[in-house]
């Protein structure tokens, strides 16, 4: 299989989810102002580089490589004359990263290149989340970058998959409509994936060694870099963690170990944030936004909230106090069900169905105890269907009036005229633009006597 | 990368994913984590529901021509109420690649469609080159959906498109065939005579009818009787064609489209065709695993038949051909001309001779076509050449039969029109 080229919006994601991870890093340093410098710089040396990889066509040619040494080189540099100074290890390393990643983006032509630009960003932003001054705010960047994760890796997939089933067809359908695809499975997943995020248990080791008794550390590591660190991180006090992470474990008292994501900003710390020195403006314009909504949706749901809580109670209080009634009604209704179905399965047996033959014959064949107008005709087709079902000629529910009447034709070709009638009259009755008549259902009687005479 | 390996990957990924969860504390990696549980849900699930509430159908041509391009429509329709996406439609169609080997019957991939809109129709044409002669059994047509991430692959088949195609085989222009014409057929009624096959004689009158020649009409008797009254005419000669086919298994040499079978279906069909627009009375004999017995007829309707008994015929007779050109010379008509087509082994040319001497000693002409078995058997392997064919040759010769030598890759065109 050849390797198929990556498709423009491939590089659009992969472009879009490194600059994402690297605003999240950048936002780190939102207090000293220097966002939006590092955010031109990282969107010229990530968007130069991509467009020299996207420039060559699924092999790396001799211009690529040679601007990959340039970038590692001018990496390099940077690395020991820039960013130890400003930021040191490990935000420095990391940044030495990104520049290796700048220079592999010169060569990005495949998939395997793809999937590792991908890696590196999911790293700078595992980064970006465990560093102590991650809150909340990150979302407007984390988000977006979870999106576009996920729009490469489905785009990349989808295109794919589209190139080599092109290949392998022998007609040329229109490859209309791929971009709807990528868009509506990416949305798929992400919905799906918020679902399961939100319905997952969010535990975690000090918790559940809480829960069960057992002592549990405080504050477990895994930030990378902690308050105090050299660099750009003066001696600012945390506000909150990525997506409400961690640390908020502290001063929790006799609680334990709060979960993760277990908490949401308020209205009031949102609007706080929104003032900090050097938001961008979008952004501190969205938060107040946000601020407002959050105010107002918990205005508006409160009453309802107390309400459901009220009813909860109560159906609680009057389960306590009617457990008996409420078990045995349950059992009734479970002995209801499996009556019904014991009913449906019933109907299967071949001596219940010959039985209910006869039993039809009797009421409709010989008492004329049917129905007036198209149920009088329903009946008389039901009837005709289990005679015919004893018969081995079973009528599906899959299957309309025409075609179980060629089937009762192929097996039984003598009686295909009565059936035929009888269908004929049937669909009279049900579909026809007048009730039948009395004579009609007359002669199916009749037609129905005949079949069952002579079957 | 097979599914079930991408599968297992996602799944380890998935496992260390929630791993990484919780041993921190932390969002991030919940959601990394929950990203990866919903892609292999997606994966695995959704295929599943795409191909649910789509119909398929495929329409196409019953019969074609060998060597010709048939366009199959295929049309996908959404019975659905949520949109469809990256739908594959995969088929049966074992004429496909049948000219190099035998006839496969894998699925074949028609196409995929990208966008099917709730309740809406997607549609495309597949060309398709008859490779070989046949009579095949196409379908049914299914569906099978890996979108969007490839972990699984989920398949239907319906019953729908369950179709036949037969592929007649190529038929290549005769302008002349040396042939001779037999006694008269008064018995077969008036017929255009093929040139210079015979003549015919006035042998009565009689009142017009549909579709005779008005050019037959007898003016004057017409005046007198107040009726239209036509000449008839009584054929004093005319060619009369046996197509004798050797089906026996050992006869057949080569492989896929260049085996001796086909050459001589080809040159049967032809001939055959070449007979019923001269008018000419043709019969088609063969001795398969079930014998084949087209009586003496003309017109389109007896060249349609021969065609299609011509199209799905194949080399799996025992018989010798020696026996059927027995059976071919006891109840031959004098003056008839047999077409033969040999390529038996050597060993059994003695026989076959001797029939063909049973054959002419009853009147028949001869029209032999030798097929060079050497050349028929597989490029690059060794083979004995065959040392009985002389023999054959010279035997044929002295039976007065007219004699074309074909070999692999020879232009039947040029050799018949020469």
């Amino acid at each position: 299989m050849t390797q198929a080229p990556l498709g423009f919006s491939v590089y659009l994601g992969l472009f879009a989810s490194l600059m994402l991870a690297l605003a999240c890093n950048a936002f780190l340093d939102i207090q000293y102002g220097s966002f939006p410098r590092e955010m031109i710089f990282w969107t010229v040396i990530i968007g130069w580089t991509m467009l020299i990889g996207w420039r060559q066509n699924r092999k790396p040619t001799a211009s690529g490589k040679a601007w990959q040494k340039g970038v590692l080189f001018f990496g390099l540099f940077l690395f020991f004359f820039v960013f130890l100074r400003i930021w040191d290890m490990p935000r420095a390393g990391l940044y030495l990263l990104v520049m290796l990643q700048a220079s592999y983006n010169c060569v990005t032509t495949g998939r395997r290149e793809l999937n590792l630009g991908l890696l590196v960003s999911l790293a700078l932003v595992l980064f970006a989340t465990s560093h102590y001054r991650a809150d909340w705010t990150m979302l407007f960047y984390l988000a977006p970058y979870v999106v576009a994760l996920v729009f490469t890796l489905v785009a990349e997939q989808i295109q794919r998959r589209g190139d080599d089933l092109r290949r392998q067809s022998l007609g040329r359908p229109s490859n209309q409509g791929q971009g709807v695809a990528i868009l509506a499975a990416t949305a798929s997943i992400l919905l799906v994936g918020g679902g399961l995020y939100k319905l997952t248990p969010q535990v975690s080791w000090p918790y559940l060694e809480w829960q069960y008794g057992q002592i549990s550390p405080r504050n477990p590591g895994g930030e990378l870099e902690q308050q105090g660190s050299t660099g750009q991180n003066g001696a600012d006090k945390q506000v909150d963690v990525a997506g409400g992470g961690q640390n908020q474990a502290q001063g929790s008292g006799d609680s334990g170990p709060e979960l993760p994501g277990s908490s949401w900003p308020t209205p009031a710390e949102m609007r706080a944030a929104a003032k900090r020195p050097n938001m961008p403006g979008w952004q501190a314009k969205a938060i107040e936004q946000l601020a407002d909504v959050s105010e107002s949706v918990q205005q508006t749901l409160q009453p309802v909230v107390v309400a459901v809580i009220d009813l909860w109670e109560a159906l609680k209080q009057w389960l306590k106090e009617h457990w008996l009634a409420a078990l045995l009604g349950m059992l009734a209704l479970l002995l209801l069900i499996i009556l019904v179905a014991f009913g449906v399965l019933l109907r299967e047996v071949p001596w219940i169905a010959w039985l209910l033959m006869q039993w039809d014959y009797l009421r409709l064949g010989v008492l004329a105890r049917h129905a007036d107008g198209e149920r009088g005709a329903v009946q008389y087709y039901r009837a005709m269907a289990r005679l015919f079902a004893l018969q081995d000629v079973p009528r599906s529910e899959a299957t309309n009036t025409r075609e179980y009447l060629s089937q009762i034709g192929r097996r039984h070709r003598d009686l295909h005229k009565n059936a035929a009638e009888i269908t004929w009259l049937f669909e009279q009755a049900r579909y026809g633009a007048k009730p039948p008549s009395k004579d009609s259902i007359g002669r199916m009687r009749q037609l129905y006597r005949d079949l069952y005479r002579r079957l | 990368m097979s599914l079930r390996l991408k599968f297992v990957i996602l799944g380890v990924f998935t496992l260390a994913a929630y791993s990484a969860a919780i041993s921190r504390e932390q969002s991030l990696p919940w959601l990394i984590a929950a990203l990866f549980s919903a892609s292999l849900l997606t994966g695995m699930l959704w295929p599943r529901w795409l191909i649910q509430r789509l119909a398929v159908s495929r329409i196409g041509p019953e019969r074609a021509l060998e060597g010709e391009t048939v366009v199959f429509s295929v049309e996908v329709e959404n019975r659905g109420w949520l949109p469809r996406f990256m739908v594959e439609l995969v088929d049966r169609l074992p004429f496909v690649g049948a000219a190099e080997n035998d006839p496969n019957h894998a699925d074949k991939l028609l196409g995929s469609v990208s966008y099917v809109p709730a309740g809406g129709k997607r549609s495309f044409e597949v060309p398709l080159l008859c490779e070989k002669r046949g009579y095949y059994r196409l379908g049914p047509v299914g569906l099978a959906s890996s979108f969007p991430l490839g972990l699984a692959e989920a398949k239907k088949t319906t019953n729908h498109g369950v179709r036949t195609l037969t592929i007649y085989p190529k038929v290549f222009p005769i302008l002349f065939m040396p042939l001779f014409g037999a006694p008269s057929q008064i018995h077969r009624g008036g017929y255009l005579l093929p040139e210079g096959a015979g003549a015919a004689e006035f042998s009565g009158l009689r009142e017009y009818r549909r579709g005779d020649n008005p050019r037959h009409v007898h003016w004057p008797t017409s005046a007198r009787l107040n009726e239209l009254m036509v000449k008839e005419f009584e054929p004093l000669a005319s060619a009369c064609l046996c197509i004798a086919l050797d089906l026996a298994k050992d006869a057949n040499i080569g492989r896929g489209k260049q085996n001796t079978l086909e050459y001589a279906i080809r040159i049967a069909a032809s001939v055959a065709g070449y007979a019923c627009s001269q008018n000419m009375h043709s019969r088609v004999m063969a001795e398969g695993a079930a014998p084949l017995r087209i009586a003496s007829g003309k017109g389109d309707y007896h060249y349609q038949t021969i065609l299609d008994a011509l199209a799905v015929i194949e080399a799996d007779g025992k018989t010798p051909y020696a026996q059927l050109l027995t059976q071919i010379a006891l109840d031959c008509v004098r003056g008839e001309t047999v077409l033969l087509l040999l390529s038996e082994p050597p060993m059994r040319c003695e026989a076959t001779l001797q029939a063909l001497a049973l054959m002419r000693a009853k009147g028949a002409h001869l029209f032999a076509v030798v097929f060079d078995r050497d050349s028929f058997f597989n490029v690059g392997s060794w083979v004995r050449p065959d040392a009985g064919s002389q023999p054959l040759s010279a035997g044929l010769l002295e039976l007065g039969a007219h004699c074309v030598q074909v070999r692999r890759g020879d232009e039947l065109t040029e050799l018949f029109n020469s």
